[in-house]
């Protein structure tokens, strides 16, 4: 738990560095995560311990998808995917959302600090892909 | 299934709709013009599991599409389809009866070998290539045929200066399975049975063998590109005429690199099988001495590349994994192919340009069996996983009715270390597995 909380340090140094708002969310129930707010939506950083060593950075964000484009939103992710490499795009029909997801794997000792930075970029890319969506959605009446 | 009750029907308005998912929108407009034919197999359930769209063309058939669903392939459905088209040409009282193909590559290179699997031997007349039925016995023996001479020319490698030498392992080196290598062979390579097919001065395709144990001689037909395909036979003939002369008490091993390389071989090689032994064999990589590649296909305009793919191939090296390079040249995207707990992963690279400096990211690609699921199942399946999975993505390819699996990582700077690589082949095969698992395709 150490080396992760220290891992976690240096994350949220960097992302101070960028400027970034941010808070650290410490849990009993999961692993210690950081939470930002880019582009109005909020993006959840945290590491996983891989078995072979080193961690895996893992960032989602859920975002809220409007009413009745279940189909259009199902297509639009396949397409995002097909043409995104470093994040990934799902939609949960339960919540009625779309979950963008990027994970990196990380070595146990890190050389560069250029992680973040990068994949930072590319995933608020994608969130801003997604929105103004409005065709995906049927027309309103009146 | 119960193929006893398939039926093999003429497409028409009436039951198109049946065989909609066998034919390519290319030809879903066009499929009832004058002179076009399509022909297909209907299930006992009515459903239609194969389909061939061919047209006639001076007293040839020209097949321009020919497609079997994934779970009926290997069933005969392809050869009962291509037997029927060819009896149609019988019917029509044709001296000849040739069958043409036409085919998108890499596609075009798959149809032959199956069309030569099928008893099918190439002729060429002018520019045309023509599929013609092997007509009897004496044609099943490749050393005793009269073997049309493709366009070019078949050299030994003994003819061959220094520099050519080179130039032939540099382009076609990445290819030979390290254990043909003659460092680690340890025998020499028998140049004056090794030959190569070149074409307008450019090798396209070769036949080698290693001299390996005091019982046995390995050859392989290494390498061809999709358009060289129909110099093999020659290739192989020559090797063969010349090994068998000169090493009676051999025995021959014909190492194929893939399923389908064996099953041409086996064709090949058809009336010599006490003497020829067909294996597979998985081709790890050769490293030339030098890195001065000539490069003649570079998708990111990036010499980079090469000495990355190298680099990689050096840690996978390390790492024990068997594993091949491809190395860009014309009509072949570069990338590495690696034997991964049994299954062959592919892995590339592509330049991520969303980002603000350009980077290289590393690919890893795999295609889950292809014990296929209809399409809905699939989506489904890509959905499920794609929520669930915290490494790599599956994404669905219409066209071709498979997923791919993908993860990709950032290089920042030099190639990925160990460690990292461990990671993230770690993680994969592990996403693999739970696609399989969640999906029911293993």
């Amino acid at each position: 738990m150490e080396r992760l909380m220290s891992r976690l340090t240096r994350l949220s140094r960097e992302l101070e560095e960028m400027g970034i708002e941010h808070d650290v969310l410490m849990t009993m129930k999961s692993l210690p995560a950081v939470l930002t707010e880019a582009e109005g939506k909020e993006i959840r950083l945290t590491y996983v311990p891989v078995e072979t060593g080193g961690y895996l950075l893992y960032m989602t964000a859920a975002l809220k998808a409007g009413e009745g484009g279940e189909e259009n939103l199902v297509k639009w992710c396949d397409s995002f995917n097909e043409r995104t490499l470093l994040a990934m795009a799902c939609y949960e029909p339960l919540g009625n959302q779309v979950i963008f997801k990027c994970a990196v794997p990380e070595p146990e000792e890190i050389t560069d600090g250029r992680t973040v930075a990068a994949v930072m970029e590319v995933f608020l890319s994608g969130v801003r892909q997604f929105e103004g969506k409005d065709h995906l959605y049927p027309k309103k009446e009146g | 299934m119960n193929h006893s009750q398939q039926e093999l029907v003429k497409i028409t308005q009436k039951n198109r709709q049946l065989f909609s998912h066998c034919i390519p929108d290319t030809f879903k407009e066009t499929l009832f013009q004058k002179g076009m034919n399509a022909i297909g197999i209907l299930t006992g359930d009515h459903h239609g599991c194969a389909a061939a769209v061919s047209t006639l063309e001076n007293g040839n058939i020209r097949i321009l599409s020919l497609y079997v669903e994934p779970e009926y392939r290997r069933s005969g459905m392809g050869r009962r389809i291509i037997r029927a088209l060819q009896s149609f040409t019988e019917k029509m009282g044709q001296g000849e009866r040739h069958l043409l193909i036409r085919y998108p590559c890499p596609k075009m290179r798959e149809m032959e070998i199956f069309l030569l699997g099928c008893g099918f031997q190439i002729e060429e007349e002018g520019n045309q290539i023509y599929y013609v039925p092997v007509r009897d016995t004496g044609d099943l023996d490749l050393l005793q045929k009269e073997l049309p001479i493709p366009k070019g020319q078949i050299i030994a490698m003994k003819e061959m200066t220094r520099e050519q030498k080179l130039h032939w392992l540099h382009r076609f080196g990445n290819d030979l399975p390290e254990a043909f290598s003659p460092k680690n062979a340890g025998g020499t390579l028998l140049e004056e049975h090794t030959f190569l097919y070149r074409k307008d001065g450019v090798e396209e395709s070769f036949v080698i063998c290693t001299h390996l144990g005091d019982d046995s001689i390995y050859l392989a037909a290494l390498y061809s590109e999709p358009k060289a395909v129909k110099a093999l036979p020659c290739l192989l003939k020559a090797v063969l005429s010349s090994l068998l002369l000169k090493y009676e008490d051999k025995i021959l091993c014909f190492a194929a690199s893939t399923d389908s390389g064996k099953r041409l071989a086996e064709h090949l090689c058809r009336g010599h099988e006490a003497k020829i032994r067909i294996e597979t064999m998985r081709t790890a990589v050769w490293r030339g001495e030098e890195q001065s590649r000539k490069i003649e296909y570079d998708p990111f305009g990036e010499m980079d590349l090469i000495p990355r793919l190298n680099s990689l191939s050096l840690v996978l090296g390390d790492m024990g994994i068997v594993h091949s390079v491809r190395y860009p040249e014309a009509d072949t995207y570069p990338g590495i192919l690696a034997d991964i707990e049994g299954k062959t992963i592919g892995i590339s690279y592509d330049l991520a340009s969303s980002v603000e400096e350009e980077r290289f990211v590393l690919n890893l690609l795999y295609v889950p069996s292809d014990k296929e699921k209809e399409f809905f199942d699939l989506a489904l399946a890509c959905q499920r996983f794609n929520l669930s999975s915290p490494f790599g993505s599956a994404i669905l390819d219409k066209d071709r009715g498979q997923v791919l699996l993908r993860c990709v990582t950032p290089e920042f700077g030099g190639v990925i270390d160990r460690e990292t690589l461990t990671m993230v082949i770690h993680l994969f095969t592990d996403s693999i597995r739970q696609f399989e698992s969640q999906a029911d395709f293993a």
